[in-house]
């Protein structure tokens, strides 16, 4: 794509400036609080105001196109989780490479190699542990909604996977129900967890 | 499997934080669980520092590129002054004055005109002329070399 064909689909080094110069307080409050949700800190060490000074560098320095079709909040919490889900597989990586060595260096070559090929004991209680939680989150997720027949078979058939065309069917939605469904787990889910669940913890 | 409903959960809360107007967002700043006041100006001290750093480094790259654009157009003038004395641009004048199968008609008359008593500034003019007109070859050493 040349430059003439790239200004007409996304907004200019000047364009980018004033978009960002024009973010209000609604808006800086709205994009820390998701950056919060997205677990920056416990997946990357990183706070929401370190995330957002990184995504606003990025959008400056012209690092990711910002399609003109594509709002402030929607193009830097998009530029967020991509650099919340790098930064977490960087320090991952360097979690495993320390780890290894560590081992290494410790012990001789067959004893290390032995400690990182079997699963500790304490692990499978952890990951018991781990079911646990994901098994109360999505009791509690359920409980907001009893009593509301739509919103439980909805959450019912995303917990068996199905997607829209056939939870339609399965729950007899029509479209514009399925939409109200979707806006009211929206807003209780939001109200009863307002930082939403730490799956992060979960997964490590 | 029920992982991925949970990431879907956050999904949702994202999609609702980000559906909240403008005045009920800035109602919850300094509750609990939500931005404080402190942080919204700490956030937008770094994005007007950010804005500012980065129009100061455009500026510097773009006088960087003028300064650049200056020393090549200078270069250039450089290359394109005549190699020649006045004794020898005179000299050119006056063979190509001479050289009647090359002189184009009324050239000559126009020459004398304009060019008797002239200054050394004249003598460059009416020789600059010349070369644009491509009565004499300012390479002309250049082949010979």
């Amino acid at each position: 794509m040349n430059d003439v064909n790239k200004s007409d689909t996304h907004y200019s080094e000047i364009e980018v400036h004033d978009l960002l110069g024009c973010l209000g307080d609604a808006d800086i409050v709205r994009l820390l609080q998701v950056f919060q949700t997205l677990g920056c800190a416990a997946r990357t060490g990183l706070s929401n105001q370190d995330v957002l000074g990184h995504v606003v560098g990025q959008a400056l320095a012209l690092e990711r196109p910002w399609p003109r079709n594509v709002n402030a909040a929607a193009y830097l919490i998009q530029s967020g989780k991509s650099l919340i889900s790098n930064e977490e597989t960087k320090r991952a990586k360097l979690l495993t490479t320390s780890t290894f060595d560590e081992v290494a260096l410790g012990e001789d070559a067959s004893r290390a190699v032995a400690d990182l090929s079997h699963t500790a004991p304490e692990a499978h209680i952890e990951l018991s542990q781990s079911s646990d939680i994901v098994m109360e989150w999505i009791a509690q997720i359920q409980q907001l909604f009893e009593g509301d027949d739509d919103a439980s078979c909805f959450i019912k058939q995303k917990l068996n996977t199905q997607k829209k065309a056939k939870i339609l069917i399965l729950c007899v939605l029509t479209d514009q129900v399925y939409r109200n469904v979707e806006k009211r787990i929206k807003d209780k889910v939001k109200k009863r967890f307002p930082n939403g669940l730490p799956w992060w913890e979960i997964q490590s | 499997m029920n992982l991925e409903f949970i990431k879907q959960i956050n999904e949702y809360v994202i999609e609702a934080i980000l559906e909240t107007d403008d005045h009920e967002s800035l109602a919850l700043i300094d509750q609990t669980n939500w931005p404080s006041k402190i942080d919204i100006n700490n956030a937008k001290a770094v994005i007007s520092q950010k804005i500012a750093a980065r129009q100061k480094q455009i500026l510097i790259q773009k006088r960087a590129e003028f300064q650049a654009y200056k020393i090549d157009k200078k270069n250039f003038q450089e290359t394109q002054k005549p190699n020649r004395t006045v004794t020898e641009m005179l000299s050119d004048i006056v063979k190509s004055m001479q050289n009647k199968d090359t002189l184009p008609e009324g050239l000559l008359m126009a020459f004398r005109e304009q060019g008797q008593g002239g200054s050394d500034d004249d003598i460059k003019k009416i020789w600059k002329k010349l070369v644009d007109l491509g009565v004499i070859n300012s390479n002309e050493d250049d082949k010979k070399s």
